[in-house]
């Protein structure tokens, strides 16, 4: 039998015993069962050695990614055919029923409207424009060679908007926030032009 | 009430109280407004993103699928590239600038020829035959990566919605503080609101890592523009190219007499150089000039970069390569990017997977809004048009390929049937009526591609991929009609409220 196949054997059975192990550290009443959980989470990654062995370090990890996810719901599938998972206490409930949306009059409706648009071009254009001056600043001052100083830039701009458009949209206080972004604009155009 | 009870229920309220004001709990709460509000405002483009991404997967499957009458072979020669070459100069009014040769692969085994806007399949001698059609994969891609808009504006968009995926995964797992406990939980037989929630939150934690991958890359595909011409405008008057090259490394000048290209020699020195590297296609650059040589781009055994690109002399000896699997580390990273968001490494086995991730991630869209729309009290219109919307979808992408299919234009009849569809399940009594039509409808576009399909290349569909897609098509349609059968089985339940009769 060629090495490969022992290997991608071996990887299999492991992987598939640490999901196994990380599920039957999970009860749908207690929730994580510490020990067996914990021994699932080690093998699951020790498998990434054999995925790695077999497809060396860059796609055996995405590899592993994605069997991870899949093997999961594989069990989460299981759970369901067996009939498990079925028990109703959980936070979901009284989330549920708390966050359903009350009858709002129209013109509420249309002041909140307004409101969500107002603060979503906030959190798209004037971020954007943050998160872009902040990547400049990073691609320029950065002390690498300009690739790697031009690729860290344009990984942390998506970053650097997603957070700013989490951070706006959760805010409560948003002219408090939109004048910290605008802050923040200015004050990295005189390095920017320098 | 006697005192004991009334001591008892204000400490319970003080408690309350008390978790209520935790910090915890107003991130949580604040993560949770944050997820809701990106996530619905931007549901409709997520959707069509992510599917057409799970189908453009199999970009390369479709395309051999629509042109099916295109020669294949997995293998070249240097005279057959010779050929090729010369063939489409000789047809040219003016030379490229740059002139590609795409060489067979096991995933598109067949080879053509390209330069400026005009592009050519190649026979196995090298003989030009038919262009590509400009079809329905072309639409699908076109759809993914711009949105049908124009260039930049598109990128720009779906580079956005990048943006937004890796803002809603960060949002969504901050705002699920039993993740732990809710690890495996899915409660199918308890309500549809949960039966919807628990399969967003599995779907969502499990899979968040290649969702953050597939974030990051998309909005790195779509925002690298902005800040490369950003930067050029501040610091290379608005020399782009010069900013490229300190990325992706510089072109080389060489001045040579030479007027013919010695492929032969040089695929012999590159295998000598490296013998693990496998080229995918050529670069010849500024063919016929005195400046012209010849570039072969190819992959490395294990690594996601897209390939290397090696530099020739016309007469075939090795100058240099690029330095994109042993150059600077963020040159590796920018050139890995393409692989990764689409899963073209490893075969067909990773094609398989990323299609599986791709739906998990469709599916996510969905049951994100579906809950919403599940927790909302009073009947809206949403509570039909986004199930129509859903549907109506892979029914217009389909709809869509039967037009291309018959050399109609797939972009417009697309674009007219979205609309019509959505707006025409609006009309309709409730959601549960509109998800048995939406299926009716997708199942009978499916059929009509198979159809059509078989109809117009009966003796070519033995071939792999047209047997692969038509099956496909087949156990989709399947799939669908089964749960057409068991919606018509339980119609009676209905997800949130019902419309009102009047």
């Amino acid at each position: 039998m060629p090495a490969n196949t022992l290997i991608a054997a071996f990887t299999l059975a492991v992987h598939g015993m640490a999901l196994i192990l990380l599920r039957a550290g999970w009860s749908p009443e207690r929730g994580i069962i510490r020990l067996p959980f914990a021994v699932g989470l080690l093998t699951l990654l020790q498998a990434i050695v054999g995925w790695h062995l077999l497809y060396g370090a860059e796609f055996g990890t995405i590899y592993w990614f994605v069997s991870s996810s899949i093997g999961a719901w594989l069990c989460v599938a299981a759970s369901v055919r067996q009939g498990l998972n079925t028990d109703s206490r959980t936070h979901a409930g009284s989330i549920t029923s708390a966050n359903s949306t009350p009858s709002r009059s129209k013109s509420r409706r249309g002041s909140q409207w307004g409101k969500r648009s107002l603060r979503l071009a906030i959190a798209g254009p004037l971020t954007l424009i943050c998160a872009v001056c902040i990547s400049l600043l990073i691609a320029r001052h950065l002390p690498f060679e300009p690739a790697n100083a031009w690729v860290t830039a344009a990984l942390s701009l998506p970053l650097l908007w997603a957070g700013g458009m989490i951070l706006t949209v959760a805010s409560e206080r948003l002219l408090r926030h939109t004048l910290w972004t605008t802050a923040s604009i200015t004050a990295t155009l005189p390095w920017l032009f320098r | 009430m006697d005192h004991r009870q009334h001591y008892r229920n204000a400490a319970m309220v003080v408690q309350m109280n008390t978790k209520r004001n935790k910090p915890g709990v107003k991130v949580v709460k604040s993560m949770r407004k944050s997820h809701a509000a990106i996530g619905l405002t931007w549901a409709m483009l997520l959707y069509l993103v992510c599917l057409s991404g799970t189908l453009a997967v199999f970009f390369e499957e479709f395309e051999r699928w629509e042109q099916p009458t295109i020669p294949e072979y997995p293998d070249y020669t240097p005279d057959s590239i010779e050929r090729a070459t010369d063939m489409f100069l000789a047809q040219a009014d003016t030379p490229p600038k740059t002139l590609y040769v795409v060489l067979p692969s096991t995933a598109m085994p067949r080879m053509h020829v390209s330069g400026d806007d005009t592009e050519f399949y190649l026979a196995a001698d090298g003989t030009l035959t038919d262009p590509p059609a400009q079809g329905w994969t072309h639409f699908l891609l076109h759809l993914h990566n711009h949105l049908l808009l124009p260039e930049t504006a598109g990128l720009l968009i779906t580079g956005s919605l990048g943006v937004i995926l890796c803002g809603l995964i960060v949002t969504g797992l901050l705002a699920h503080p039993s993740l732990l406990k809710d690890l495996f939980r899915f409660r199918n037989q308890r309500s549809d609101r949960l039966r919807e929630l628990d399969l967003h939150n599995r779907l969502g934690v499990w899979g968040a890592p290649f969702y953050l991958m597939m974030g990051m890359t998309g909005a790195f595909f779509g925002l690298v523009g902005v800040l490369i011409a950003a930067g050029a405008w501040l610091w290379t008057d608005n020399d782009r190219d010069a900013l490229i090259a300190a990325v992706y490394g510089e072109d080389i000048q060489i001045v040579t007499s030479e007027k013919k290209i010695d492929y032969r020699s040089a695929f012999a020195n590159l295998k000598t150089a490296a013998p693990d590297a496998q080229p995918i296609y050529l670069m010849l650059q500024n063919p016929g000039q005195d400046t012209q040589y010849l570039e072969i781009a190819a992959t490395l055994p294990g690594r996601l970069i897209y390939s290397e690109i090696y530099r020739f002399h016309p007469d075939g000896q090795l100058l240099s390569h690029q330095g994109l699997s042993d150059g600077p580390i963020g040159r590796q990273v920018a050139y890995s990017v393409y692989r990764l968001h689409f899963g073209h490494f490893g075969g067909f086995m990773s094609k398989a997977l990323y299609a599986i991730m791709g739906t998990a991630l469709t599916l996510l869209c969905v049951s994100g809004v579906n809950i919403w729309l599940a927790r909302q009290k009073d009947w809206r219109l949403l509570h039909l048009l986004w199930p129509g919307f859903v549907w109506a979808c892979p029914g217009a992408l389909a709809m869509a390929a039967v037009a291309a299919l018959l050399d109609f234009r797939p972009a417009p009849v697309f674009l007219i049937t979205l609309p019509l569809l959505t707006i025409a399940t609006g009309f309709m009594a409730s959601a549960a009526r509109v998800r048995q039509y939406g299926k009716l409808f997708l199942l009978g576009c499916l059929l009509s591609v198979f159809a059509t399909h078989i109809g117009l290349y009966a003796e070519y569909s033995w071939r792999p991929s047209a047997v692969g897609i038509n099956v496909g098509l087949l156990l989709l349609g399947l799939i669908i009609y089964g749960g057409l059968l068991s919606s018509f089985s339980r119609s009676s339940k209905k997800l949130g409220p019902a419309r009102p009769l009047s």
